[in-house]
């Protein structure tokens, strides 16, 4: 008979077993405390902050599609050439387009990954308190399509916008609009304002307001004031209230692509469309056309990227091809502003020579690429002294034929504004 | 301001088939409620699964969402049966939470599994019944009239199920008294798999629906949420023929204060009315 039953046997191994994986973790926890990984240096770390999840992630899809294909591409043709060929590796962190995520994928990226350069994060309730940690970090932030006007408002250091304000590309809107007018020759009185209740919609909404304050620029007759939840489940009612009131022109902006979709929806549902509907957000995607086909027709929006583009500018042209083809993704605003983000990041690394956060801080503050390096038909991209690129402008685009034609500013439309939109019934005789 | 009536009967029949899509929701969630005392927090999303079922059976054999309703009132009937059988039968008797926490554990899961083979892309079908009907200045949502229609003849023939045959009365029983149900002989335990395959069926259903004129994304379950929940516990839990009433009776009102009173409290009006009932009612309008 053994000295030990079987029992007491299996009870002594297994707690051997639990011994041994005690000690193990107890070892590893101890090696990553005092010998943490070292990250490599020759390479450089780009923390992506955009929605994946949440009403905006067809938009982060697009935007995480753009930040790969440019890091690998920069990586094909050498890497970083002033650091020795460093090569880019992107670190996407998904933000679900709220403010606390983003705040802490922010932090994550600093503190964890060891991020050298933050890009995002899309939206401007989500970049604010993402750039306060960079700033707090002391990490270079390059925002690529946040524009809310007070993102650089902040005293921000560390702060650099690719893109324009809401106040600038409101000011478009009204300058369209006077535009419109006098070409035309028609006097329209009155405007409806509608916008989803974001911070994004409500910022452009306030701007538009407040623009039409000035005679010289507005004056219009706001005959409706609409504010709507994000994501609503039908908006008959709301289109019910625009009809009523019946504006010449309606200045509308909501941010997902279903929103949009709802508006189209409705307004034909009611038997309404003004003489001009300029919206803004979500009506000036691929995917939106897709959807609602030729229902879409006439609608006009403000935009950073259109097919004409390939057009006007051989880079645009270039990067739409290869994008599209090696990712299968759409062009987008969002995907052009990252590209342009990009670019500055690589453009402020060759020059700063150097991964330390203040070097690449001073090189990108003396940013200044030519427009021909870039999607937009900008004149370029530089920087003033709170962050923001001096030269960021939008177009104004209209849905004809199927596709988002520029047809405004005058020096870069493709075609001739359809103006006043025929009513739906006027479309379906 | 003089009154429109037609203004006021497309704010009508607006609401009531919003309400349609309400009613329908809330039915398979309180009957899932009524029988096993489970809050299936899951519902919404099994909802939007449906609608993207519905939208593969469209892109893939061309099948028109009508087409594709019985298809997937038997699909989410089975995987309702089997997920109660497998999942929700061994939890029977442990603390409520642990279902709770379970439905919800699901719901992620199916969100995101969603969000990773669908992607965020949003998308709609083209239904055979599109357009509008316009007369005498009323402008009737064809797609949403077809969803009215059907959602409430579901109803109906839930109703008739349930009163009249033998299954129908044996749910019915478990929900007055599960103990009573026992001792009468009913199998109690294929009751639950039952209620929980028709709850699925009806989520089925709303998800269809939803295709008719809703661009579908894998978040669409989201904005139903609150409303659903409301609709339930208004019309008393575990009544159908409560939360059937409540959802014609909520969506009526959130078109008429969306209207009169503004977009913004579209919402709060329906739950500021869930609240009086509550105050007077605690049980809710149908609860005993």
């Amino acid at each position: 008979m053994s000295l030990l039953s079987r029992k007491a046997i299996a009870k002594i191994y297994i707690a051997i077993i639990i011994v041994v994986i005690v000690v193990a973790a107890v070892g590893v926890y101890a090696w990553l405390t005092f010998f943490p990984p070292r990250p490599k240096e020759n390479e450089v770390r780009v923390g992506v902050l955009t929605p994946l999840t949440g009403a905006a992630a067809y938009f982060g899809e697009g935007q995480k599609a753009m930040a790969l294909w440019m890091a690998e591409r920069i990586n094909n043709e050498g890497g970083i050439k002033s650091l020795g060929g460093a090569k880019i590796r992107v670190i996407i962190a998904d933000t679900e387009g709220k403010p606390e995520v983003g705040k802490t994928q922010a932090s994550r990226l600093i503190t964890e990954e060891k991020v050298h350069v933050i890009i995002g994060a899309l939206h401007s309730g989500v970049t604010l308190p993402a750039a306060q940690e960079a700033e707090r970090y002391g990490i270079p932030f390059i925002c690529e399509t946040s524009s809310h006007p007070d993102l650089t408002k902040q005293g921000f250091k560390w702060f650099f916008r690719v893109w324009g304000t809401d106040a600038v590309f409101a000011r478009n809107y009204f300058e369209f609009m006077k535009w419109l007018k006098e070409t035309k020759g028609y006097e329209f009185k009155t405007i409806a304002i509608v916008a989803e209740e974001s911070l994004f919609c409500v910022g452009v909404a306030t701007e538009w307001e407040k623009l039409n304050l000035d005679s010289t620029l507005g004056g219009y007759q706001i005959v409706a004031n609409i504010r709507h939840p994000v994501s609503p489940t039908d908006l008959t009612t709301e289109a019910l209230t625009l009809k009523q009131a019946n504006p010449d022109v309606v200045l509308l902006t909501v941010t997902p692509i279903p929103s949009a979709i709802l508006w189209t929806q409705a307004l034909k549902q009611v038997n309404f469309f003004p003489k001009a509907l300029l919206t803004c957000g979500g009506f000036i995607f691929p995917e939106y056309l897709r959807n609602v086909g030729a229902d879409g027709e006439y609608i006009i929006g403000r935009e950073g990227w259109s097919t004409d583009l390939m057009e006007k500018k051989p880079i645009a042209k270039q990067i739409a091809e290869a994008f599209t083809k090696e990712t299968g993704k759409d062009m987008t605003v969002y995907t052009t502003t990252m590209h342009a983000a990009f670019v500055v990041l690589r453009d402020a690394l060759e020059r700063a020579g150097s991964l330390e956060p203040e070097k690449i801080r001073q090189a990108l503050t003396e940013t200044n690429i030519p427009g021909d390096k870039i999607i937009p038909p900008w004149e370029g991209i530089k920087f003033d002294a709170t962050g923001q690129n001096i030269y960021a402008m939008n177009f104004m685009v209209q849905a004809i034929n199927g596709r988002w034609r520029i047809i405004w500013p005058k020096d870069v439309a493709t075609v001739d504004v359809v103006f006043p939109a025929p009513s739906w019934d006027e479309r379906a005789g | 301001m003089p009154f429109d009536s037609t203004l006021f009967l497309e704010l009508l029949l607006s609401g009531l088939f919003q309400g349609a899509v309400y009613a329908l929701i809330g039915t398979g969630l309180t009957l899932i409620w009524g029988t096993m005392q489970i809050v299936n927090f899951a519902h919404c999303t099994f909802m939007t699964f449906a609608a993207y079922v519905t939208f593969w059976l469209f892109t893939l054999f061309s099948f028109d969402p009508l087409v594709s309703l019985p298809v997937v009132f038997a699909l989410f009937f089975l995987m309702g049966f089997l997920f109660e059988k497998f999942s929700i039968e061994p939890l029977i008797g442990k603390p409520r939470e642990v279902t709770l926490l379970l439905t919800l554990g699901v719901s992620i899961t199916i969100q995101n599994a969603i969000l990773l083979v669908w992607k965020a892309t949003p998308r709609l079908v083209n239904p055979v019944f599109s357009g509008f009907w316009r007369f005498y200045g009323l402008n009737i949502n064809i797609p949403r009239f077809v969803g009215f229609i059907t959602a409430t003849l579901a109803a109906l023939l839930l109703h008739i199920f349930l009163t009249r045959t033998i299954y129908g009365t044996a749910i019915r029983g478990t929900c007055q008294n599960r103990t009573a149900a026992y001792l009468m002989g009913i199998n109690v335990k294929m009751v639950y798999a039952l209620s929980f395959g028709l709850g699925m069926a009806c989520a089925g259903l709303a998800g269809v629906l939803m295709c008719l004129f809703f661009p579908i994304d894998p978040f669409i379950g989201d904005p139903f949420i609150v409303m659903t929940f409301t609709v339930i516990v208004m019309g008393g839990l575990g009544n159908y023929m409560g939360a059937i009433f409540s959802g014609f009776i909520l969506g009526i009102i959130e078109y008429f204060a969306a209207y009169w009173i503004g977009s913004l409290l579209r919402l709060t009006v329906p739950l500021l009315v869930f609240i009086v009932v509550l105050l007077l009612r605690p049980r809710g309008l149908f609860g005993d």
